[in-house]
This record gives structure tokens, C-alpha cells and sequence, in this order.
């Protein structure tokens, strides 16, 4: 009985997909939707299994680019909250910035990062990078903000300082939300990757995009962003299943 | 009390995850390692070092920087003892990273080049080659809506970038076929695919012929052209263009020049045999529309040169009258010096 809800519960969004799949493909045969605004699906599901090959290395390109800066985020984040939950000058200064962060539109600043770190990965990574790090790291802070205080002032009691709360309490607590955070950067990683392409560079997925644009070939941009699609729904399964891994313990109080 | 069982297991826990964690910082560290490009410059023992030199594009490989992709695949430059490196961007102009001294070389824009000579903050850059002789650019709109002329703009939707010096073209054209240039609706859609702006809320759009004129033409979607210089010649201006920066020109002139040549030499090719040509922009950038680059240079074999004297060469009264029209219409606030912002020295004869 388990087992059927469950197999249900998955095969919805696959129906609702293909319904919608099967409502464009009409649309476009028919010509509601003219072919050179949007492609038929069939002729993306073509173009998709036709120029794989081709596609595959801009695929591993930005991959690469996506995953460097989601580790590189992961661990500026890591130090970055563990910094400001102890002191907390650093934690006053630093948290409007976080925000600000954010909030700089890269197609702004473009010639400036290009200009600092050059037209290679460089710039790419450090856009992911600076994407990612910021979910981690609000939700990290949330984290140590959350833990029992009973807790806390226990291990005080008993002689424990903060180097030691902060090893064995605040961190294995937090590492839930760390895991959250990390799911929700996981998410956006590979399509900032695609924007910061932008940038410069010949090879990656968002390249392809805009090459295949401006050849007006629609059916292979849309092919890659299909793909690109899949691959944050993998990523993100991933993540899922590194904090089944490492953090077993918590799932065992639900 | 704490259970000492459990609180054994969660320093397990704590262990497995600094393991974690410390396997992901080295991990990260070796691929950053990886990631800064160890460009291997392996120089055979019989050979002087090539000189290495820097090209950035203003956009992805098109059929604008085919001269460069010729002069690169037949070794026109490692002849003239040059390593060239040319690097694409989709910023659409390179003229801040070549005066930033980042790029030897660009591509850019009369406009540009004007707009940042005249700056508060003057820009050191110079225009050595005209990649195009003449502006293929113009006002393109699907035969439907009937505009053959500028005055029949009035009541129309213009679909481009919001940029002033798009406004001030479409008031030039207007005003010369006596329409009143304010009953046109600007509409800022950024429109890379002028088919699909046509379709819902543009007009008309301003293209280069070269590449969405020939795409038009390969799809039989009829489009009216109205060319910017047809209507007023005030606007034949060069686009694209070669930059390269000061320093460049104060310190390394042959440098300039051999580029040149070679780039000369490419283009040159491009005009005698497109077929070929379209070919070495397909092997710099694969993924581009084949049948669009072969008909986009067979449209620019004519356009390379032109009816000027030789590939890449100049005009002062084309900077100069150009500059005035940006000038007057508020495009600039100061009057450009056309002999700092171009020259023709770098082309050999």
C-alpha cells in the first residue's frame, strides 16, 4: 500500500509534465505558437539526442565552474558564520553586507570582476561562488541560533568553553541547516554558472545558449536548458542523500 | 545527565564530519590549483618565442571576426611571429578592457570609440582598422507593416535597447523625410531576435544586415530595409571596428603592425573566397549556424573592402562628421578630435 502511494506520489509530476509537453507540441502544430518562437517538443527531444556530443563538453564545463564555486561557498560561508557567531563586532559588521551582496547585479560589475580576475574560470567560480555562499551562511547563523540554550549553559556549567560548545553543540546542530542551505544553493549553482558565461569564455552551457540564439537555432538552446534543468534536480538529490549519509541521526528523531 | 553512549556516538558523528568537511576544503583547494590555467608555453629549441598577444571580441564569434579566425587556423600570425590569444565575451564591447591595458586588441565601435575619447575621463584607446567599410546596419521591419520610409515610423512601436544614440538615429532619419519624431513609441525589448519582437509588440528594429538582414533573407520572412546612410549620410559610420590601447602604440608599434597584416591578410581572404572563410568561423566556433555564417559571408565579401583602397583604412572626414552629428544631437558633451581617436598608420600599404 506504501509502496503504490509512493510510486503515485512520483509519477504526478511526470503525468503533469507530459501533459504539458503534449499541450505545447499541439500548439506548435498547429501553429498557434509559430515554430521559430518555440520550438515543437519533438523537435527539442531531436535536437537534444542529435548534438549531445557537442553539447556534452560545455555541459562539463559549466559543471565544473557550478561545483567549484558551490564547495568554494560552502566553505566561506562555513568560516564566515562560525566567525560571526563568536565574535560579534565581526558579526555586526559583516551581516549587512551579506545582504548587499546579493543584491550587485553582475551585468553591472562585469568589466570590473573581468578585469580583476581575468576571462577564465576565475570569474565564474567567484560569481557561484558568491551566489552560494549566502544561503549557507544565513541559514548556518540561524542554526547556532536555534540551539538549545539549556544545552549551552549545561556544558557552561560543567566547565566547557566555547571552542568546545561551538565543536560539539552548535556545529552538529546546525548541520541540518547547513544541509538546507545547501540544497537551496545547490539549486541556483549551475544557473548562475550560465550567467556568469556572460563574462567571457568559449566553452559552457550558457556560451551554447547564446551562440545557438543568436543562430536562431532554438531547438538546441532549448535542448540545453532541459539538461541544465536535470542537472540541478540531480545535484540537489544529491545533496539530499549526503546528509542522509552523514547525518543519520537527526532523521532518527522524526 | 548526558548518556554517555550517545554523546560517544555523536563525537563519532562530530569526527565524520570534520572528516567531511577537511576532505572538502583540500579538495576544493587542489581544484582551484587546477583551475588557474597553466598554459603549457612549450617553445621548440629552433624557434624564437612567439610574442604573445591578447584579442577580445565584442560578442561570440560572428561573421565580424572571421578576417581573425583565418589569419589564426592559416598562420598568418605565428608567420608574423605573433601567439595570438583571442577571447570571446557577451559584454558587446571590448573597448574598456583594451583601455584597461587587460586586452591588447578589441573590437569595437565608431560610436564607442567617440563616446569614450571625449569622456570626462578620456579613455586611451585608438582605432587602427575598420573591420567594415561601410555601416551595413539600418531599420528593418516585416513587409506587413509598410514602413519604406522613415516618416512612416510615425505610430509605430521601435523595439531595441533604450540606448539615446537609437533615439537620436530615428529623429535624424525622421526629421530628414520631414516626420514628426515624436510620434514614435520607444519600447525597450532588447531584441537579439527581431523575428520573435516582431511577432508580439516591435515595429521596427535596427539590425545589421550581415547577419539578421541574411537571416531574414535564408528564412523568406520579407523585411523592409532602411539603411541608416541611405537616408543620411551623416551616419555611414565605421562598424566594427579594431582598438588596440596607447600604451600598446607608445611601447610595441611593430607589435601593431604585424597584427595588422596578418589581420589584413585574413580579411582580404574572406573577401576572395567566402565559402572558405565561413568554414574557419564554423572551426572557432562549432556550435554556429552554418548555412547563416556561409550566407552572412557571401553578404560581407562586398562590404570588407568595398570601394575603399585597401582592407582596414579610414577616413578623417567620416570620424569628423560623425563626431560633429554625436555632438549636436547630445550624444557627447565635447567635440571629438578625430585624428587622437583613429589613425591608419598600423596598415601596411
Amino acid at each position: 500500500m506504501k509502496r503504490l502511494k509512493s510510486i503515485g506520489n512520483k509519477s504526478i509530476p511526470v503525468v503533469f509534465i507530459l501533459l504539458i509537453l503534449s499541450l505545447l507540441e499541439y500548439l506548435v502544430d498547429s501553429g498557434i505558437i509559430k515554430a521559430f518562437i518555440f520550438p515543437a517538443p519533438s523537435d527539442i527531444g531531436k535536437a537534444l539526442i542529435k548534438y549531445a556530443p557537442s553539447i556534452f563538453p560545455h555541459v562539463l564545463s559549466t559543471l565544473y565552474v557550478s561545483l567549484i564555486g558551490l564547495v568554494l561557498g560552502l566553505v566561506v560561508a562555513f568560516v564566515l558564520a562560525i566567525l560571526m557567531e563568536n565574535i560579534s563586532l565581526v558579526h555586526k559588521a559583516i551581516y549587512p553586507l551579506l545582504i548587499i551582496s546579493q543584491n550587485i547585479p553582475i551585468i553591472a560589475i562585469a568589466p570590473l570582476i573581468v578585469l580583476v580576475l581575468g576571462f577564465g574560470v576565475a570569474p565564474k567560480i567567484f560569481c557561484v561562488a558568491l551566489a552560494c555562499f549566502f544561503p549557507v551562511v544565513i541559514n548556518l547563523l540561524e542554526g547556532f541560533k536555534s540551539v538549545d540554550l539549556d544545552l549551552i549553559n549545561l556544558i557552561r556549567s560543567m566547565g566547557g568553553r566555547k571552542m568546545y560548545i561551538l565543536m560539539t553543540v552548535k556545529i552538529p546542530w546546525a548541520i541540518f541547516n547547513l544541509f538546507s542551505g545547501l540544497k537551496i544553493a545547490a539549486t541556483y549553482c549551475i544557473a548562475t554558472a550560465v550567467i556568469a558565461e556572460w563574462l567571457g569564455g568559449e566553452k559552457g552551457i550558457g556560451v551554447y545558449i547564446m551562440t545557438a540564439k543568436r543562430s536562431y537555432l532554438y531547438d538546441r538552446m532549448y535542448a540545453v536548458i532541459i539538461i541544465t534543468a536535470l542537472l540541478g534536480i540531480v545535484l540537489v538529490n544529491l545533496i539530499s542523500l549526503l546528509q542522509k549519509l552523514t547525518i543519520s541521526w537527526k532523521q532518527e528523531t522524526k | 545527565m548526558i548518556n554517555k553512549k550517545a554523546s560517544f556516538k555523536n563525537s563519532i558523528r562530530i569526527a565524520n564530519v570534520s572528516r567531511l568537511l577537511s576532505l572538502l576544503i583540500i579538495l576544493t583547494i587542489a581544484f582551484s590549483l587546477t583551475a588557474c590555467d597553466v598554459k603549457d608555453n612549450f617553445v621548440q629549441a629552433t624557434q624564437q618565442p612567439l610574442r604573445k598577444v591578447k584579442l577580445l571580441l565584442d560578442y561570440i564569434p560572428n561573421t565580424n571576426h572571421t578576417g581573425f579566425f583565418v589569419a589564426l587556423y592559416k598562420n598568418y600570425y605565428t608567420a608574423e611571429g605573433l601567439d595570438v590569444e583571442i577571447t570571446q565575451s557577451a559584454e558587446g564591447d571590448s573597448l574598456e578592457s583594451v583601455a584597461s591595458g587587460q586586452m591588447d586588441f578589441g573590437v569595437s565601435f565608431q560610436e564607442s570609440v567617440t563616446a569614450a575619447k571625449t569622456a570626462s575621463a578620456p579613455r586611451p584607446v585608438k582605432a587602427i582598422a575598420a573591420i567594415l567599410q561601410h555601416n551595413t546596419s539600418g531599420f528593418a521591419s516585416p513587409t506587413s507593416k509598410n514602413i519604406k520610409r522613415p516618416a512612416d515610423f510615425v505610430g509605430k512601436i521601435y523595439g531595441g535597447w533604450g540606448t539615446n544614440i537609437e533615439k537620436e538615429f530615428i529623429k535624424t532619419l525622421m526629421k530628414k523625410d520631414g516626420a514628426d519624431p515624436e510620434k514614435v513609441t520607444y519600447l525597450s525589448n532588447n531584441a537579439t531576435d527581431i523575428f520573435a519582437a516582431f511577432e508580439k509588440d516591435a515595429d521596427f528594429s535596427w539590425i545589421y544586415y550581415g547577419w539578421d538582414g541574411v537571416q531574414a533573407q535564408l528564412r523568406n520572412y520579407p523585411i523592409n530595409f532602411i539603411k541608416l546612410q541611405d537616408i543620411d549620410s551623416r551616419l555611414d559610420f565605421y562598424t566594427p571596428l579594431i582598438i588596440t590601447n596607447e600604451n600598446l602604440i607608445n611601447t610595441d608599434p611593430d607589435v601593431i603592425k604585424r597584427f595588422m597584416r596578418a589581420t589584413a591578410k585574413g580579411y582580404t581572404d574572406c573577401v576572395n573566397n567566402p565559402a572558405d572563410a565561413a568554414s574557419y568561423l564554423m572551426k572557432k566556433a562549432p556550435d554556429t549556424n552554418a548555412d547563416l555564417a556561409k550566407a552572412s559571408q557571401e553578404y560581407l565579401k562586398n562590404e570588407y573592402i568595398s570601394d575603399a583602397s585597401q582592407w582596414g583604412v579610414m577616413n578623417v572626414e567620416r570620424w569628423q562628421t560623425f563626431g560633429k552629428w554625436m555632438f549636436e544631437n547630445g550624444l557627447i558633451e565635447k567635440e571629438l578630435v578625430a585624428k587622437d581617436a583613429f589613425t591608419n598608420d598600423f596598415l601596411t600599404k
